[in-house]
């Protein structure tokens, strides 16, 4: 997914010159030929990710869109008083596009995780966060986003989520606002019982425990793509719906929990059962593999 | 190239740096709030540059006050100059339309951004370089660090890149000389890895020679040599006043000793 946006946007910087890269010391093979071609809108600027984000909300100020692009926990939670303040607070819109997403470098222990970047930007209000399900979905919302020059963030996942792995479900329709991005999408049995539905945020939810026996039993699953205002209220619509309800977050749940419950209101209808799978917060501290890390601790919180 | 220089006399300058001391004690005791130190010490450099630049030039410049505790300083510079009044008139009211104690960017056109963080103006005022670089744009991007803020690491990050891109900032330090601070010496460090002008902000020769810095195309470094709560004898270089808000029998006292230090 990494190489085929980074390889989308040396294409798209070329047709647009209002779009700078800054790479923290990562990217810089895949993007070497564009570095050499425009030089002057791919900088490897080097590892000082606090500063970078400073450069890139002055470089948005002077009426540029920067990308920002590097390892998540460098990004998020070393430069994340620069993303709150220098991004959010100031409007410098921006794109951090990061790599490793909670636990994609497992292998390299505590300081190369971070399952919590989605909800700590939730937390300062980062309008536009996003984690596509395959590469194919990852290039439409790069080119949404490159279109709209929106304050966004793309988690970039080593993972990819193979929908044909379960054929009892099919593509079903559903209304969103921003025609253009698929916020979430739905996929439903032929059966239209209302009785199971399951809800993935992002596509490292299939390695959390449980995660395929109950896509395999549900009459619905929903895929969430995309964090933002309208994707809460329309999926709140959608769970309404529903009898039961499973919720797989593979990262701290936190903030994405507290704003569904809040936009819920009322538990009078349906659903009766919400339950939601998510990784134990813990410093992992052996060579573990991704998918274990997620099947060994996954934790169930019942919240109705 | 022609040297240029300001036109007000060294004695207007003293009553405009007078009445600016003077509003700016009596805003904090009004309000109870403020960093009178920082914004008293920058103030004797920024305003002569900011009357340069906006009265008697309408030079096309953009700011960032990266030790944003001293939009005092700013606030009351702008109202004195009358710029805009908003800010100075609204400063720290506590109402809905009053402005914080930190630089906010709604109070000035040529704010960059709205600070108050350390650390984080000399980054942000790099990029907006960057990009009146890539417009092939002259116009300077200044940027006011304290000499404590110094010892934030974006600042050094900053500076690995500013010489070599050779953007066009004018990095100015309120060097007050905060006893708080003073166990790095952070000045002798700047010294050795880039070229720096040492001036001294209470003399009209170099605030003048800072002004045909500002003007001139590339990078600059002006330490200017201040005290905090600057002009105010007996309360300079106290630490305590770095946020110490004057009492009224305080303020009384200190209005009582301002005198404005500006040599030739």
């Amino acid at each position: 997914m990494r190489n085929k946006l980074l390889k989308t946007i040396s294409n798209k910087i070329i047709l647009d010159n209002k779009l700078i890269v800054l790479l923290g010391d990562l990217g810089v093979f895949q993007m070497r030929e564009a570095m050499n071609n425009r030089p002057s809108q791919v900088i490897n600027f080097g590892i000082m990710e606090q500063t970078m984000i400073g450069f890139s909300a002055g470089i948005a100020k002077g009426g540029y869109y920067p990308i920002i692009y590097s390892i998540t926990p460098f990004l998020v939670d070393r430069a994340y008083e620069q993303i709150k303040l220098d991004l959010i607070y100031n409007n410098s819109n921006a794109l951090i596009l990061s790599a490793g997403a909670s636990f994609d470098y497992s292998t390299l222990g505590p300081t190369h995780h971070c399952p919590h970047d989605i909800t700590n930007l939730l937390s300062i209000k980062h309008p536009f966060l996003s984690h596509p399900f395959t590469k194919l979905q990852s290039v439409k919302i790069l080119n949404y986003i490159l279109q709209h020059k929106k304050q966004a963030y793309i988690r970039i996942s080593s993972s990819e989520l193979d929908i044909s792995e379960y054929p009892n479900l099919k593509k079903s329709e559903h209304n969103s606002k921003e025609k253009e991005l698929l916020i979430f999408q739905k996929f439903s049995t032929n059966s239209y019982k209302t009785n199971k539905l399951v809800i993935l945020f992002g596509p490292d939810s299939i390695f959390l425990r449980n995660c395929n026996y109950q896509i395999n039993k549900c009459d619905s699953l929903i895929t969430v793509s995309v964090i933002n205002e309208l994707m809460f209220s329309d999926l709140v619509k959608e769970i309404k719906k529903y009898k039961e309800v499973f919720i797989f977050i593979p990262y701290d749940p936190a903030q994405v929990i507290l704003k569904l419950i809040s936009k819920i209101k009322s538990f009078e209808d349906y659903p009766s059962s919400i339950l939601l799978f998510h990784p134990k917060a813990n410093f992992y501290d052996n060579s573990y593999e991704k998918k274990d890390i997620f099947q060994f601790n996954t934790e169930e919180t019942r919240i109705i | 190239m022609k040297e240029i220089h300001l036109n007000i006399s060294i004695n207007e300058m003293k009553n405009l740096l007078y009445e600016n001391t003077c509003k700016i004690l009596k805003k904090a005791n009004e309000v109870n709030a403020g960093h009178i130190g920082g914004s008293l010490s920058m103030s004797q450099f920024l305003l002569p540059i900011i009357y340069y630049l906006e009265i008697e030039e309408n030079f096309n410049y953009r700011i960032i006050l990266s030790k944003g505790h001293a939009s005092l300083g700013l606030y009351s510079i702008l109202d004195l100059l009358n710029i805009n009044k908003r800010p100075f008139n609204n400063y720290c009211t506590k109402k809905s339309d009053s402005f914080h104690g930190h630089t906010c960017s709604k109070s000035f056109n040529k704010l960059i951004s709205s600070s108050g963080s350390l650390g984080h103006g000399l980054p942000i005022a790099m990029g907006f370089a960057y990009t009146q670089q890539l417009k092939k744009s002259n116009i300077p991007v200044i940027c006011i660090l304290g000499d404590g803020e110094l010892q934030e690491g974006t600042l050094w990050e900053s500076l690995l890149h500013i010489f070599k891109m050779k953007l066009n900032i004018k990095i100015l330090i309120d060097f007050n000389n905060s006893i708080e601070t003073n166990t790095i010496k952070v000045d002798k460090v700047v010294k050795d890895i880039v070229k720096t002008n040492d001036f001294s902000a209470h003399s009209y020769s170099d605030i003048n020679k800072a002004i045909n810095l500002i003007s001139f195309i590339g990078p600059e470094i002006i330490i200017f040599r201040t005290k905090k709560l600057a002009n105010v004898s007996s309360y300079e270089s106290k630490p305590q006043w770095h946020a110490g808000i004057p009492n009224r029998v305080e303020l009384s006292d200190m209005l009582k000793k301002v005198s404005i230090s500006l040599e030739d």
